[in-house]
């Protein structure tokens, strides 16, 4: 299981959720937005991409984000 | 960029490597992945682009020389180019930025740092904060580690900025590091004890010069005293210093650093004729910042990019009349761009390389423990943003630092392959965007170019850059070439 913390000013939660949710075959992400900073945990991640899938997840959701996601 | 011709649909192009274009004034300059570029007239871009090129042409083979058309060999010679300009990607930080105190002696229109009354010694940097910086510093991987001291004032801490320097000097006896110290200081807080502690540990010195007395002791206000005397008497002294022990005034001198407000716009000549006076050989011609103080107060202080760029090239032709006459004196912008147009070589300036150098190439430590990816976001928490914050010392390990999100994000905002614009300017191989300017001024670390006003000073020095070479001026190229020149000051490196 591994967490990240993003900045909201920089990742925005809706893009983050979405993201999680194009994401889903590959891991169990649970998004918790609560907070003053959106934390990501990642679990149960498809051996295949496990490597990549956090560093992956965070381009496509800065990338939602800029695309109007937020 | 338009120019008239139909650039895309020739099956030529496959025999030429990537390049971008744009005109530039009669002519088209073309460049490629790593700098090299060419002026063509439109006849020649036009044949070059269509692949009917006269191969016996001087053209042809001024293009073939610099990799423009495709095999295996021009591509092998591009990649190993590629990998010598951009080898900046592999070392890791070493710009360290510590803001050993918010507390600072002047008060300057322009302060970027939000700064504290000298009272407030709460907004020192502890010793215990300080080894636990420096710890964390000599974990980047990068063999070359340049601690610069900020503030504030850092002498207004310095037994934090002595600390920092014995102890890390300590560690780097087992660590083997290329080990800098630098300290940018207004120097009206030096003494003699202080100065020769700093000359005994080759700590490269740098202060503020604003220009002429009366523009200085505007911009920076010392109670009861002239700031400028107090910089210019300390900066003589340091001089006579690193003459003492022997070494080379021309490349051993304190550094002086302009900021240029409206009250310098009107004033170019004096200002440079004022660093000559001082015995400068290079001054640094940098718009202001729009963070921290500088930002409230930017109606009085600051202006537009266009007035800032007038100036500017007033300042470089003024500059080249002088070296034409004998005088050396160089200006650092210029300087950065052409060691990239002119020289196989990266100088690593970290504000204009892509990605930048926010988080991969400096780190700034506030004096609480903070840490930010640059200075520049540090700043922006002094406005009370906290966007650039990667985490705290002593909590935060370096690689928990190093491998925050906001660092990746700050990479991918600032890598000019994803940008609209820079992507296919035809200045790209030699720029950088700062995603913190982008995100204070724009509202996202995503710039937006054709409305940046930061984009539109750098492309336009570009620019300049180019339409003076195209004038094949020998004597200018002269000029430019030797600015292009690093020589050794490795003195800075030992701490015996």
């Amino acid at each position: 299981m591994k967490t990240v913390v993003l900045n909201r000013k920089l990742y925005g939660a809706t893009a983050v959720r979405s993201a999680a949710e194009d994401f889903a075959e590959l891991a169990t992400i649970v998004v918790d937005s609560s907070g003053q900073d959106i934390a990501v945990t990642f679990d149960e991640i498809d051996p295949d991409v496990a490597e990549v899938l956090v560093d992956e997840f965070l381009n496509f959701a800065l990338a939602a984000t800029v695309g109007g996601r937020g | 960029m338009a120019l008239g011709l139909e650039v895309a649909k020739g099956k030529a192009l496959k025999e030429l490597q990537p390049f971008r274009y744009g005109q530039l004034n009669d002519k088209v300059l073309v460049t490629n992945e790593v700098g090299e570029f060419a002026l063509l007239t439109s006849a020649e871009f036009a044949a070059f682009v269509d692949g009917v090129l006269p191969t016996d042409s001087d053209k042809y083979a001024e293009l073939a020389k610099k990799h423009f058309f495709r095999n295996e060999e021009t591509t092998n010679a591009l990649a190993r180019s590629y990998a010598r300009k951009n080898a900046f990607l592999f070392h890791g930080p070493y710009l360290h930025i510590m803001i050993v105190t918010l507390r600072c002696n002047e008060v300057c229109v322009y302060c970027h740092a939000s700064r504290r009354d000298m009272a407030e010694t709460s907004f020192d940097m502890t010793p215990e904060i300080a080894a636990s910086v420096v710890d964390t510093i000599f974990a980047s991987p990068s063999e070359s580690i340049t601690i610069e001291f900020q503030g504030g004032e850092p002498l207004a801490n310095w037994e934090t900025v002595r600390f920092v320097i014995d102890y890390a000097v300590e560690k780097n006896r087992t660590a083997g590091k290329r080990l800098e110290f630098s300290l940018v200081t207004n120097m009206a807080l030096m003494d003699d004890d202080k100065l020769a502690h700093l000359m005994a540990n080759n700590v490269q010195l740098c202060t503020s010069v604003d220009g002429p007395k009366a523009i200085h002791d505007a911009n920076r206000r010392l109670f009861n005293r002239s700031s400028y005397d107090e910089a210019v008497q300390w900066l003589r002294k340091a001089d006579q210093c690193y003459i003492e022990k022997g070494l080379d005034p021309d490349l051993y001198h304190v550094e002086a650093l302009l900021t240029v407000t409206r009250d310098t716009l009107a004033h170019p000549r004096g200002v440079i004729d004022e660093y000559v006076r001082l015995g400068r050989k290079a001054i640094f011609l940098r718009p202001l910042n729009p963070f921290g103080f500088a930002k409230k107060t930017f109606d009085k202080v600051g202006y537009t990019s266009a007035e800032f760029l007038d100036f500017y090239l007033e300042s470089l032709d003024y500059m080249i009349d002088l070296n034409r006459q004998g005088v050396e004196i160089l200006e650092r912008t210029a300087a950065i761009l052409l060691t990239k147009m002119l020289t196989p070589f990266d100088p690593n300036y970290l504000d204009l390389r892509s990605p930048c150098g926010a988080g991969i190439g400096q780190i700034a430590y506030n004096y609480d423990g903070s840490v930010f990816t640059c200075d520049e976001g540090r700043m922006l928490h002094q406005m009370g943003d906290d966007a650039f914050q990667i985490g705290s010392i002593p909590e935060n390990s370096y690689k928990e630092l190093i491998e925050s999100p906001t660092v990746k994000a700050l990479a991918v905002a600032s890598c000019l392959d994803n940008i609209p614009h820079c992507s296919e300017c035809v200045y790209k191989p030699y720029c950088g965007v700062c995603p913190v300017y982008n995100y204070a001024e724009q509202g996202g670390v995503f710039g937006q170019m054709p409305t940046n006003e930061r984009c539109k000073i750098y492309g336009s020095i570009l620019e300049a850059l180019f339409r003076r070479i195209a004038e094949g001026d020998e004597e200018v190229l002269d000029i430019f070439s030797k600015w292009t020149i690093v020589r050794d000051r490795s003195v800075f490196f030992t701490h015996d």
